[in-house]
């Protein structure tokens, strides 16, 4: 063991504004641990998953055991405890998806990124999984990239958007002023 | 609440209104199933067992969850409501191992009793079944995912009831499932790190959390249910040990408290449920031991052994006089014990050198009470508690009962604890306010609430009615001015908290120099007229007798149930001069000593009565046997006669007892036998037909030690009734201070949730705890040093 | 919901149990118990390993749901699952014998759980 440091505050996993983010955070509710589900999100956003360090700072900042987060952690299907590819293919299957196709996009994907369900690509780049609803029913079937929609599918646009990803990331390598973005 | 009338299939019902009706069905004898509902934690409705029709109310209702009110009309049982039970039952029996003929709960699980009640006998299910591998938390508990039904009492019971919170549901739907605090890594799976109570195991309706001490050794079915008092903490918990046959007389395979009978209810710790273990240790004295020629202890059978002890005890008593000889006694052994053994050093030995190993400053505590009646709480006086004031003490760790109960009274019943500690103790966390004696101390506590200027102390003068509880921290004089303060209030009771099981019944039974049972002065005149030869001045204390032992004036010491050579670290070439008699279960550091020692019987193997440091007497009844000791009672008895004394003159047997009832009235009700033979044991009619009856030598406590007025009934039913120290008063000679009841010979202590002394020491199972929580400890202060 | 008549009513109905085998929060047992075991015996069932005594007992394990539940998640299982096989017990009839899905078509993977 490395002797203790002398008092301080403790070191945090996230970036500054995220830090900041959480103090105000936390104080906003009557009750800190309303925080919890909205520090879960942004951490993950961050991180990328919800490490053992993640979910120990969690706790550390609204007073809860780090059993009480996992609770509420492994409750949520979107939340993870492992990383994803940089760009998160969920596919949605359900009801309306399924009529409209979505098996086919959904087994198209897998096709082309060689990677099953809840799989991430060599590269890290991808990763693909089968959610429930992500209420574009009306669009379906629908995928969600991370935070970007793709809806009114066909298999035969599963490489397109595959590619736009790809092209996305050799922009971003190209582009002094993007490739400085953290990666997670 | 004003009571409400209500039917309940066709029967009406009176219930406070607000009552759930679950709990108002149980007490009308009408049993609704339930799986998730537990007396006195939160309500879930996750099992939807315990469902019934309700007029007028489209869909059947959870009774856990419904409140009674005026005029509701329920129907429990019918076909709608045994087949909405019967499917619940199927579903669950789904994923359910059906391994009943291997499974710990066979026998006494909740789904296998509802599974025959409700008759799905059949299954459906052919999908394949979700398995998890068993998974060991903790030396004492194991999980069993497929087993467990979801019913989350372990996670409240730890939750609520311990205030440990160790336990956890993950995930979701049929992925659900219960984990501990410690999360699993590559090298180790999960963790328990808690108090170890096994409360989850207790309170799991099936075999999904199993015992790390029971699992697999036996059926429900194959043991003796004896229900008698935990040998460890002075709260005296009841225990119920599972006992079954074994090769050197019975066994203790398991202890809990399922029948919810006395003061602690379904309550124990980990010393209690685990901590029995001590009495199978291959460590255990089984055979009397002399030390023979060669100065080595030798194997003797018991005739030799008492033969050696008593003819050396005879001859220095007879050459030297009783003062050459002392006696020891002990914490653990029982009353009527502790009451023979004062009994024989006086009047046998002649002797006032009589003491034991003080935890707490009883003698004070009933010095400062002395005259007044009233003024002691019982344990059940502080589960009911509106208001308590505890000083000192760190009762989740010392007295794992009272904190349960405090706990219990504060959730359940909205009591006000108040804590004046010089530490943070975890029970700050129920406590409605605290006095931090960090600096001051506490001699600045009675200052401090007199003072009204802090908001605790304006909150204790506020409550109509105070329990005080303290603990080592006041002896002596502290002890004297503290209860002086309460008694200014008409409306304070006291409780004291001693260490061991019967700490409080050695310092009532008189275990001193200076006091007879009752706390009765030796000097007071006319005290025990009856006792032949008593010695009038007081004897030596302890360390009095140690101190004459070094000056080569102690002749003999016997002691009882004692290690003053480990307890006072004493430089064992001081005994070299004394004949040492030990009367011990293990050979401890002075058993090694000693010249003759003789294997004695724990207090589960063994019947009796022991007080409670709250002064609450209970009855032990004999539950294990181990062939070879004998209880203390019989060896005490045997010394006597062996030194030539008419044994009858020490326990009064074969007095009343042969004009009583042998039965032979029964006639029709002889079906009635246990509740017949209580009634004479609470009457006093049972023939007392041996010297070895310890009930014999009850009878004389009973009349001879004041504040020993028992409710027979209420005891030998099972129950816990109160004594106080009522010694008669100052008018009658309670004297003052003396100096063999300085403080300073006492000596807490301190035992920790998974130590008990010597018992401790030679359980295995609480060793493996205590380690398992030091590992636990360490890695998570590591991980802590690794998070910095 | 408008569903055509090339759809399979079978992996429709397994696909709405196993949305809500995910979505059942495990609290209560009638919906914790009934979900999965609904969603297993459909999917055996859809890929042709079904019995004629399963038709009724997914009836009955709904219907033993239905109205049983902690929350009216496991009523909206139940009720569409019970109405699966009363008005189209025919389709279901047409998976028994080891009869693959009659809707099934080319290229399109059969359905599985996730």
């Amino acid at each position: 063991m490395s002797p203790k440091k002398a008092k301080s505050e403790p070191a945090t996993v996230f970036s500054p504004e995220l830090a900041a983010r959480f103090d105000a955070l936390v104080k906003k509710y009557p009750v800190s641990r309303s925080a919890l589900i909205p520090m879960l999100l942004y951490a993950q956003d961050e991180v990328g998953y919800l490490s053992n360090a993640v979910v120990a700072e969690i706790a550390r900042r609204i007073e809860i055991t780090e059993l009480e987060v996992r609770n509420v952690a492994t409750y949520y299907s979107m939340l993870r405890f492992k990383a994803a590819g940089k760009y998160n293919i969920q596919v949605c299957t359900n009801i309306s998806c399924m009529l409209r196709g979505a098996y086919e996009v959904y087994e198209r994907f897998r096709e082309e990124l060689g990677v099953g369900s809840d799989g991430v690509t060599a590269d890290g780049l991808f990763s693909l999984e089968e959610v429930e609803c992500i209420g574009a029913c009306c669009w379906a079937p629908a995928i969600q990239v991370n935070y970007e929609f793709h809806d009114e599918l066909k298999p035969d646009l599963v490489p397109g958007i595959i590619g736009a990803y790809r092209q996305r990331i050799e922009d971003r390598a190209q582009d002094p002023f993007q490739n400085k973005e953290k990666d997670a | 609440m004003p009571d409400v009338t209500f039917t309940v299939d066709g029967k009406k019902l009176t219930a406070p209104a607000g009552t759930l009706l679950i709990d108002a069905c149980r007490k009308a004898g009408i049993e609704i199933p339930a799986f998730c509902y537990y007396p006195g934690l939160s309500l879930q409705a996750a099992c939807r067992m315990c469902v019934v029709r309700q007029e007028k109310v489209p869909k059947l209702q959870t009774a856990c969850t419904t409140t009674v009110a005026e005029g509701q009309v329920f129907i429990t049982e019918s076909p709608e409501i045994a087949q909405a039970r019967k499917a619940t039952i199927e579903l669950l029996l789904g994923n359910h191992p059906l391994d009943c003929p291997v499974c710990d709960a066979g026998g006494e699980c909740e789904l296998q009793d509802m599974t025959f009640k409700y008759g799905a006998g059949e299954s459906q299910f052919v999908e394949v079944k979700h398995h998890r591998d068993e998974q060991q938390w903790s030396p004492a508990v194991f999980y069993d995912r497929p087993r467990c039904i979801l019913c989350y009492r372990c996670i409240r019971m730890c939750g609520e009831g311990m205030d440990v919170w160790a336990l956890g549901i993950h995930n979701r739907a049929a992925d659900s499932v219960i984990v501990p605090n410690v999360l699993g890594t590559e090298r180790g799976g999960q963790q328990l790190d808690c108090e170890q109570c096994g409360m989850c195991i207790d309170v799991c309706p099936v075999g999904a959390l199993t015992s790390g001490s029971y699992r697999y050794k036996t059926r429900p079915w194959e043991m003796n249910h004896v229900s008698t008092v935990c040998t460890h903490c002075s709260d005296g918990c009841k225990v119920t040990l599972g006992v079954r046959q074994a090769n050197d007389g019975s066994e203790i395979v398991r202890a809990d408290n399922r029948d919810k009978s006395g003061i602690n209810g379904d309550f124990l710790c980990a010393k209690g449920r685990f901590g029995f273990d001590f009495v199978e240790s291959p460590d255990r004295l089984t055979q009397p031991l002399v030390r023979n020629a060669r100065g080595r202890l030798e194997p003797a059978t018991w005739e030799h052994a008492i033969r050696v002890a008593t003819g050396k005890l005879k001859e220095i008593r007879d050459t030297r006089g009783g003062n050459a000889i002392g006696v020891v006694g002990s914490n653990r052994t029982t009353n009527e014990e502790n009451y023979l053994l004062q009994k024989f050093a006086r009047t046998v030995i002649g002797t006032n050198n009589i003491d034991h190993e003080r935890t707490t400053d009883y003698a004070s505590f009933a010095r400062a009470l002395a005259g007044h009646t009233g003024k002691t709480a019982s344990l059940r006086d502080i589960a009911q508690a509106c208001a308590v004031l505890l000083v000192g003490g760190s009762p989740t760790d010392e007295h794992p009962l009272l904190a349960w109960l405090l706990r219990t009274n504060v959730r359940l019943n909205r009591a006000r604890l108040y804590i004046a500690n010089s530490k943070t103790i975890k029970l700050a966390r129920q406590a409605k306010a605290t006095l931090d004696l960090r600096r001051g101390g506490y001699d600045k506590l009675i200052t401090s609430l007199d003072s009204g200027r802090t908001e605790f102390s304006k909150a204790i003068f506020a409550e109509e009615s105070l329990i005080v509880i303290f603990g080592e921290e006041f002896r002596g004089p502290a002890v004297e001015n503290l209860i002086a303060w309460g008694l200014k209030r008409d409306n304070v009771r006291f409780a004291y908290l001693g260490d061991h099981s019967n700490s409080r019944g050695a310092a009532d039974m008189g275990l001193f120099p200076d006091l007879l049972p009752g706390y009765i002065p030796v000097t007071a005149p006319g005290a025990f007229a009856e006792y032949p030869n008593l010695p009038a001045a007081p004897g030596n204390s302890l360390p009095q007798m140690l101190d004459a032992a070094a000056a080569g004036d102690l002749g003999a010491l016997l002691v009882v149930g004692a290690n003053p050579v480990s307890h006072a670290k004493l430089d064992p070439s001081i005994l070299q001069h004394t004949f040492l008699i030990v009367q011990d279960l293990f050979l401890t550091e002075t058993a090694a000593l000693a010249d003759v020692v003789l294997p004695a019987a724990s207090l589960y193997e063994k019947s009796g009565t022991v007080t409670n440091t709250f002064g609450d007497i209970q009855i032990v009844r004999k539950a294990a046997d181990r062939a070879g000791v004998k209880p203390d009672f019989e060896i005490l008895v045997r010394l006597a006669g062996g030194m030539g004394i008419d044994v009858s003159t020490l326990v009064p047997f074969g007095k009343r007892g042969t004009t009583g009832d042998l039965g032979q009235s029964r006639g029709a009700q002889s079906g009635e036998a246990d509740r017949h033979s209580v009634w004479l044991e609470a009457n006093g009619l049972e023939p007392k037909l041996s010297p070895f009856d310890p009930l014999a030598a009850l009878d004389e406590i009973e009349r001879l030690v004041p504040g020993y007025t028992l409710d027979r009934v209420n005891l030998f039913a099972g129950n816990d009734v109160h004594t106080e120290p009522a010694s008669p008063g100052p008018e009658s000679g309670f004297v003052p201070v003396s100096a063999l009841t300085a403080p300073e010979l006492v000596v807490p202590a301190h035992d920790t949730l998974f130590t008990s002394g010597a018992l401790g020491r030679y359980s295995r199972a609480l060793g493996q705890l205590e380690q398992h929580q030091a590992n636990e400890l360490a890695k998570s202060e590591l991980a802590k040093s690794a998070a910095d | 919901m408008v569903i055509d008549d090339q759809t399979c009513m079978v992996e429709f109905a397994l696909r709405t149990m196993s949305f809500y085998a995910h979505e059942s929060c495990g609290w209560c047992i009638p919906c914790r118990e009934g979900t999965d075991w609904l969603k297993k015996t459909l999917t055996r069932f859809h890929a042709g390993f079904g019995t004629r005594s399963d038709i009724d007992n997914i009836q009955y394990l709904a219907e033993n749901m239905l109205g049983r539940t902690f929350c009216p998640l496991g009523d909206a299982a139940a009720m569409p699952t019970i109405a699966f096989v009363k008005k189209f017990r025919k389709e279901f009839e047409d998976h028994l014998n080891g009869m693959p899905c009659p809707f099934a078509r080319e290229g399109v993977p059969q359905l599985t759980v996730v």
